[in-house]
C-alpha cells in the first residue's frame, strides 16, 4: 500500500497543444488524487483526447508540465510508463493473436507483470482466452483491451472513451468491471461524451469544452451549483407556446417549455397556471433531476449531442 | 510462468503473424516455387531452340526450309516486317541482284541466332565447305543448366520481396491502426521492436530458404555445391539487409499505396538489373559495374558462389561487406525516421 505521503498519482499544469492553427487544448490544469476517478466529459473535438494523449505521454505539449506519480514526462518517460494503464480510443490490436497471446506479449513489455491468467479471470474471458481477437464481440474484445491496461497492474489508468461503439449490454459489463478496478484504490483518468458514464464511474467531473475545462466538481455539485432543483419540460396542447407569459427563466420552444425549477411547490403550480391563464391545455408535462446534460446546456448554450 | 523478454515475445510475434496470414504463405511458398517451375521448364526444353522466319517475296528458300532449326511464313515485303514487329518472326530473308539480304534487330539475340542457322544454310547450298570438323555436347548435366543459374537467383529476389513487402508493409498497417501508438504506451524500446522485424524475417527465410531447395531438387534434381549452412548464413545476411530496408521505408507513413510505390521503386529496378534472371554481363559496363553494388546483386552473387562455384564464406566477403553496410545504414536511419503513429 502505498503511504499517504506519495506523490499523487497525475499533476498537470497549463497545457497547452496546437495543431497548426487549431488550438487543442487551451491552458487545463488538472489534479488527481489517489484511489479517484475524474472523467473529462465534453463533446468530441472538445479536447479531451490530445489532453489525456499528452498526459500519457503520447503527444508532447505546447506548454505546461506534467508529473506522473512525482516523475516528470518525458523526462521519465519510461519509469512512468511501466506504471500507468492505457486504453486508447480506436486501436487495433493484432486481430489474429488470442486473447492469451495478447496478454502475454503486453505483460513482456513492464518490468512488472501480472500472470495473464489472473487478468483473464478478472475480466471474465477464462472461456475465450485461446479465441483470436477477430472472432471475439465488440464488448470482448474491448474487455481484452482493457487486460492490456490492467497487466501491469498499473497505480493510474487512463481510459479514452472506454465504452464508444458499444452495445447497452456490453457498455453495463465494462462499467461494472471499471467500478470494481476502481474499488482496488486505482486512480483513473477517463474521457467520455456519455452523461451516465461519468455520473456511474466518476468521483469528479471536469467538463471540457474548446480546449478549456469550464467546470469541475462532483457530479452533484456540478448539478447543484449550475442547475439546481429539477427540469421541467411542458407541452402545450394547443395554440403557440410563445404567446403565453409563463415564469421568468423558462425557454420556449414551440408548443415546448424548459426550465429548472428550485421549488417545486411553489414552480411548478406557476407554470400550470400560467397554461390556463394564455388558454391551452396541457398535453404533456415532465419533471426529471437535472443531469450533467444539463449542466453542459446551460454552461454552452448547445447540448453534448450537437455540440 | 516466466516472463518473456520484450524482443523475445516481439519476434515470436512476427512469426505467429506470418503463420496465420494466409497470403503469406502464397508470397512466401508457393509464389518462388512457381517462378521456378515455370522458368525452369521453359528453358530446359530437350529440343534445341526453333527460329521462325519470314521470306520476303520471291527469295528462294529451298536452301534453307528443311532445316529443323527453322520455320518458314512466305509473304510480301510489308507483311513480312509486320510479321516482325509483331514478333511472330524474328528474321525476315529477301532477295535482289546484289545477294541475300537479313532484316533484323541485333539486340536481338534470337534474330542473330536465326540468322547464323539460314546464313549457314545458303553459304552451304552454294557451295561452302566447311573445313574445320565441328559437333555439339549439350550440357545439360546438374551445375551448368539455366536452373542452376535461376535458383540462387530466385532465392535472392524471393528474400528481397518477402522482406519488403512484408516487414514494412506491416508495419505501415499497425501505425495506421494505432497499434504502434499503443506500444509507445508502454516501456518497450523502439529498438527491439525493429529489431524483432529484422530478426522475425530470419526465421521466415527458414521457411522459405527450405522450401525453394526442396522444391529445386524435387523438380530439377537441383543441389549447392557449396555447403548449405554457408548459403543459409548468407541468406540470412541479405534477409537483415532487406528487413532494414523496408523498416526505413515503413517508417513514417500510415498510407499503403505510398508504401507500396516506395517499395516498387526500389524493387523492380533491381529485379531488371541485378542479374536474378540473366547475367549481368549482358549489361554495359557503364551499368553493370554500379549494379553491382545493388543489395540484391550482392546477394544474388554471393548465393551463386556458394551454390554453383561451391565457395565457401571467406569467398563472398564483398558481397557480404555490400549487404553489411545497407543493413546498418537502413537500420540506423529508421530507427532516427521512426515515427509511431
Amino acid at each position: 500500500m502505498p503511504a499517504p505521503l506519495d506523490p499523487p498519482p497525475l499533476e498537470a499544469r497549463g497545457l497547452v497543444k496546437k495543431f497548426k492553427d487549431v488550438v487543442a487544448v487551451a491552458g487545463v490544469d488538472l489534479h488527481l488524487a489517489r484511489g479517484e476517478c475524474l472523467a473529462l466529459l465534453g463533446p468530441n473535438g472538445a479536447g479531451k483526447t490530445t489532453t489525456v494523449e499528452m498526459l500519457e505521454g503520447l503527444v508532447a505539449p505546447d506548454a505546461g508540465s506534467i508529473k506522473v506519480c512525482g516523475m516528470e514526462l518525458p523526462r521519465d518517460r519510461r519509469a512512468i510508463m511501466n506504471r500507468i494503464g492505457v486504453l486508447l480510443q480506436e486501436t487495433t490490436l493484432y486481430k489474429r493473436y488470442t486473447v492469451r497471446e495478447t496478454l502475454v506479449m503486453f505483460a513482456s513489455f513492464f518490468a512488472r507483470a501480472l500472470e495473464p491468467q489472473v487478468i483473464l479471470e478478472r475480466l471474465q474471458l477464462t472461456d475465450k482466452a485461446d479465441v483470436q481477437l477477430r472472432k471475439l464481440s465488440g464488448g470482448q474484445r474491448q474487455r481484452a483491451y482493457l487486460g492490456c491496461a490492467l497487466i501491469n497492474d498499473p497505480e493510474l489508468l487512463f481510459l479514452d472513451e472506454p465504452t464508444t461503439g458499444l452495445d447497452p449490454q456490453a457498455r453495463r459489463a465494462i462499467w461494472e468491471l471499471l467500478a470494481a478496478v476502481k474499488g482496488e484504490g486505482r486512480s483513473i483518468l477517463l474521457t467520455t461524451h456519455y452523461m451516465e458514464e461519468a455520473e456511474r464511474l466518476a468521483d469528479r467531473v471536469a467538463i471540457i469544452d474548446q480546449g478549456r475545462i469550464i467546470a469541475l466538481g462532483t457530479p452533484r455539485a456540478l448539478i447543484a451549483a449550475h442547475c439546481e432543483g429539477q427540469s421541467l419540460r411542458l407541452e402545450t396542447a394547443e395554440g403557440d407556446g410563445r404567446t403565453i407569459r409563463w415564469p421568468a427563466g423558462a425557454r420556449v420552444q414551440g408548443a415546448i417549455v424548459e426550465a429548472s425549477v428550485r421549488d417545486v411547490a411553489r414552480d411548478v403550480p406557476a407554470y400550470f397556471a400560467a397554461a390556463a391563464a394564455g388558454g391551452a391545455g396541457v398535453k404533456s408535462f415532465e419533471l426529471r433531476s437535472s443531469t450533467l446534460e444539463d449542466v453542459f446546456l446551460k454552461l454552452t448554450g448547445r447540448s453534448m449531442r450537437d455540440a | 510462468m516466466p516472463k518473456t523478454s520484450a524482443f523475445a515475445e516481439q519476434v515470436k510475434g512476427r512469426w505467429r503473424e506470418f503463420r496465420r496470414e494466409p497470403s503469406a504463405f502464397f508470397f512466401v511458398i508457393l509464389m518462388p516455387v512457381l517462378w521456378m517451375a515455370i522458368l525452369g521448364f521453359a528453358f530446359s526444353g530437350k529440343a534445341p531452340s526453333v527460329y521462325p522466319v519470314a521470306v520476303a517475296g520471291d527469295a528462294p528458300a529451298a536452301n534453307f526450309a528443311q532445316s529443323p532449326e527453322i520455320t518458314v511464313k512466305r509473304g510480301s515485303m510489308e507483311e513480312a516486317l509486320t510479321w516482325m514487329r509483331k514478333g511472330d518472326v524474328v528474321l525476315v530473308v529477301s532477295q535482289d541482284a546484289a545477294g541475300v539480304h537479313y532484316h533484323y534487330d541485333p539486340a536481338n539475340r534470337a534474330s542473330g541466332a536465326a540468322r547464323q542457322v539460314v546464313n549457314d544454310a545458303v553459304q552451304r547450298a552454294a557451295g561452302r565447305a566447311d573445313p574445320v570438323a565441328t559437333g555439339d555436347r549439350f550440357e545439360t548435366v546438374p551445375g551448368t543448366r539455366y536452373i542452376d543459374f535461376l535458383v540462387p537467383g530466385l532465392i535472392g529476389l524471393s528474400i528481397m520481396t518477402t522482406s519488403l513487402f512484408g516487414t514494412g508493409m506491416t508495419i505501415v498497417v499497425n501505425r495506421r491502426e494505432n497499434l504502434l501508438k499503443r506500444y509507445l504506451a508502454t516501456p518497450m524500446r523502439t529498438g527491439d521492436y525493429i529489431a524483432s522485424h529484422i530478426v522475425g524475417r530470419g526465421v521466415i527465410l527458414a521457411v522459405e530458404l527450405s522450401s525453394i531447395l526442396i522444391a529445386a531438387y524435387a523438380l530439377f534434381r537441383f543441389s549447392p555445391l557449396g555447403h548449405l549452412w554457408d548459403l543459409a548464413a548468407f541468406a540470412a545476411l541479405g534477409t537483415t539487409a532487406f528487413g532494414a530496408l523496408s523498416v526505413l521505408c515503413g517508417s513514417r507513413t500510415t498510407n499503403a499505396a505510398t508504401m507500396n510505390g516506395m517499395t516498387n521503386l526500389i524493387s523492380l529496378p533491381m529485379m531488371i538489373v541485378s542479374g536474378v534472371w540473366f547475367s549481368r554481363a549482358n549489361f554495359p559496363e557503364w551499368m553493370s559495374v554500379p549494379a553491382s553494388f545493388l543489395p540484391l546483386s550482392a546477394l544474388v552473387d554471393g548465393l551463386r558462389r556458394i551454390a554453383l562455384e561451391g565457395g565457401g564464406l571467406a569467398s563472398v566477403t564483398r558481397e557480404a561487406s555490400i549487404l553489411l553496410i545497407y543493413a546498418i545504414a537502413a537500420a540506423v536511419g529508421a530507427k532516427a525516421l521512426f515515427k509511431w503513429y
